[in-house]
């Protein structure tokens, strides 16, 4: 075979190896775009899932928020809905507290009073937790009797002990000042929940609570707080965890001893946020000692030495208070007190009537209730701060039952001055309307404790009412007197018409400051006339109307004759 | 079987014999393909058989050393197309262990309709490592040329010792000892 044959033909199957290459070539281009094609499909799909994931993603997150949210509206709502009745409840033993009582009545509202307190105490404690969590607790400082507290405590407290026959026993320095600035309920939650501990683990022992001032380099003062058991004690190396959160010190005691582990760890937090700090020590046999350490400052001067105690508001307001509140025994709360002190005010039940009142009179000072139908307090404090002629600088002062520190916030935003958080006790209420008293009259107000001159019951009244302050009384004696015969004379004028609601109005009226000039029986009985009046029992009503008049005209000379005295003070 | 071994196979014939050698197989034994093979088709493996045969006849040469010299020039082109299976690895028996956990798993995708011979590690010290070929094709002297090469590409001097397994030649076991 020729070279140039052989070449033939090698190029012969070169070329059809050629084809056979670019067939298959090809073949595998289409299978390439087939799979190309395919590919882009199942991108597009992938895409279009995760864009579907991050949308169900998106929701989800939203929805996990406005649940969290919704969480958290809902514990200040109930707290708002548990505290609004528990209001009453203080508030009414409070007023009770004003009436004559026996030794064994008093001591009944004193318990009621108490439970009251330790209950508002729980829902605090509710709160307190998501608020830790959340980082949101602020301090709540207000002057307070650290003995009177700290005994309070202890008589709840005591009932518990005798279970276990445990005694409790409190020492406090006597270099620990009587009134004290720090937040009371602060306080009072990390000892109620360290004796509760001690008295839990400690059996037929002792409960030592002591309290001593230290004074650090600086000259600043701290009260350290020791409880000191005789109990079983904790194992050494379960005591460093013990403040941790969710830590009991194992699963046995909390079966028995039940608790939700977080007890300690709120003090911990809680003492820390009153720039203190918490440790413990214990011999596992013989007792634990829980100390801490609280910043405190002391308030100089004793109770009831303060002249806040003792003044006389219409002289130093100088105008009217306007109390905007919905809730009838809130109301009932705070306008009977503001009777007793006879201050002038005018009463609105909503948030419109506020606006309204407010572009009539202008005000020294306005109670604000938060909640509220129509228009709320936030929208009223707004509309006066902006709209309001008269009382766009009136210091507004917001009853709330919220401690949410959010709600505290938006009130303040809103344009109110501070706060008055329910429930108060007369002489929280007193001090916020000092707080915005011009003191005009200081001199006036020196307490007199002249008691020879008085007989007992003119002294109780004295002492009841008006802190001794024989000018105080003097006036509001005086206005009785004048305000008395006038106010029989309309009395007899609505019965003969038979206007028994005006009637009933009267004797609301009447009610306090009969009481304040010593006439309890008759306050009782206007009281007594007003509720039959109320529920319509009119004939009922009269009868006790004809006892009234002859009492009251009978009862008269004495409140004279007290006149006299403080006139000739 | 893989086109690529046809081609090469011819190659080889044409470098050492020249292409009259290659027309004489495919005039001598006259192959259903007409001897027409690109690297990327499939063509059946008897046609290989038949031209090993005729040359092996032709030249009075033992099949196996045949198949061992092609297993030499295969690795070259193995070596220079596919490098960075090489690179991969520093060592033959590294490279070895490599062909059937990963080289063959990647031919695999590209040729699904590839029969792949099997590459199954024994025993593996620092020195000797201990392989089982399986292929129904039964070119484990081709193995054999393609095992020497590796030794030498990765510098390595070692004994390959080759042992049938089964009677029909399909197993083989390679032991290759580094020195």
């Amino acid at each position: 075979m020729s070279n140039a044959e052989l070449l033939k033909k090698r190029i012969e199957r070169e070329r059809l190896a050629r084809k056979q290459a670019e067939e298959i070539l090809e073949k595998k281009s289409l299978e390439l775009y087939a799979a190309n094609e395919k590919l882009q499909l199942l991108n597009l799909e992938l895409e279009k899932a995760v864009e579907k994931r991050t949308a169900e993603l998106k929701s989800a997150k939203i929805a996990a928020e406005k649940a969290q949210l919704a969480e958290k509206e809902f514990l200040a709502k109930m707290s708002h809905e548990i505290r609004t009745p528990l209001n009453a409840v203080v508030g009414m033993a409070n007023l009770l507290h004003t009436t004559s009582l026996n030794d064994i009545q008093e001591e009944y509202v004193d318990d009621i009073k108490y439970a009251a307190d330790v209950l508002m105490g729980l829902i605090s404690d509710v709160l307190d937790i998501s608020k830790i969590e959340a980082g949101e607790l602020a301090l709540n400082e207000s002057e307070f009797d650290l003995r009177e507290s700290l005994n309070a405590l202890v008589r709840t407290l005591d009932y518990k002990a005798r279970e276990n026959d445990n005694e409790l026993v409190v020492f406090i320095d006597h270099q620990v000042p009587e009134l004290i600035l720090a937040d009371k309920n602060v306080i009072n939650q990390i000892l109620l929940n360290l004796i509760g501990n001690a008295l839990k683990f400690t059996t037929k022992g002792t409960i030592s609570i002591n309290v001593n001032v230290l004074i650090d380099g600086e000259g600043n003062s701290q009260l350290q707080f020791e409880i000191i058991d005789t109990g079983k004690g904790i194992e050494p190396e379960k005591l460093a965890s013990i403040f941790e959160k969710y830590q009991q010190e194992n699963k046995a005691i909390k079966v028995e001893y039940g608790g939700t582990g977080l007890g300690l760890s709120i003090c911990k937090e809680l003492v820390q946020l009153h720039g203190g700090k918490i440790w413990a020590e214990s011999k596992v046999g013989e007792g634990s000692t829980f100390s801490f350490t609280v910043k405190v400052a002391p308030i100089m001067g004793n109770k009831g030495e303060g002249n806040e105690e003792v003044v006389d508001y219409n002289n130093q307001l100088g105008g009217k208070i306007l109390v905007v509140e919905d809730s009838y025994l809130n109301l009932k709360y705070l306008l009977t007190l503001l009777n007793s002190w006879e201050v002038d005010y005018d009463v609105a039940y909503d948030g419109e009537e506020a606006v309204k009142l407010c572009a009539k009179e202008q005000y020294q000072l306005i109670f604000m209730d938060m909640q509220m139908p129509k228009m709320n307090g936030y929208d009223a404090t707004k509309n006066i701060r902006n709209f309001s002629v008269l009382n766009s600088e009136t210091p507004i002062v917001a009853l709330t039952a919220s401690a949410l520190l959010e709600d505290q916030r938006a009130a303040e935003y809103a344009g109110v001055n501070s706060h008055l958080i329910k429930p108060f006790s007369p002489g929280q209420l007193k001090r916020v309307i000092s707080q915005y008293a011009n003191y005009q009259d200081k001199d006036n107000k020196k307490k007199t404790s002249k008691q020879g001159k008085f007989n007992d019951e003119e002294w109780q009244v004295l002492s009841e009412y008006f802190d001794g302050d024989t000018e105080h009384a003097r006036i509001v004696v005086e206005s009785f007197m004048s305000s008395n015969k006038e106010n029989m004379k309309l009395m007899a004028d609505y019965l003969d018409n038979n206007e028994f609601d005006s009637v009933t109005a009267l004797m609301h009226k009447c009610k306090p400051s009969l009481a304040m000039v010593g006439l309890r029986e008759l306050s009782n009985l206007a009281a007594e006339i007003e509720s039959l009046l109320k529920s319509n029992k009119n004939n009922k009503a009269i009868e006790l109307i004809d006892d009234f008049l002859p009492k009251l005209n009978k009862d008269l000379p004495r409140v004279e004759q007290f006149y006299q005295k403080l006139k000739n003070e | 079987m893989k086109g690529i071994v046809f081609t090469e196979f011819f190659q080889f014939i044409e470098d050492n014999f020249g292409y009259e050698m290659v027309d004489e197989l495919i005039e001598e034994t006259q192959p259903a393909s007409g001897g027409i093979y690109t690297a990327v088709g499939s063509y059946p493996f008897n046609e290989l058989v038949s031209y090993l045969t005729y040359f092996c006849k032709k030249k009075e040469m033992d099949p196996a050393l045949a198949l061992r010299l092609f297993g030499h020039h295969l690795f070259n082109v193995f070596s220079k197309n596919y490098q960075q299976f090489f690179k991969a690895q520093n060592g033959s028996f590294g490279f070895l262990a490599s062909i059937d956990n990963h080289i063959h798993v990647e031919v695999a995708k590209l040729y699904p309709d590839a029969e792949l011979p099997k590459f199954n590690i024994i025993s593996q010290t620092e020195t000797e490592m201990v392989m089982h070929y399986t292929s129904e094709r039964k070119l484990h002297a081709l193995a054999h040329g393609l095992i020497e090469k590796t030794l030498e590409h990765y510098h390595q001097k070692g004994e390959i010792n080759t042992q049938v397994l089964g009677e029909d030649g399909s197993q083989v076991q390679f032991k290759i000892t580094l020195k």
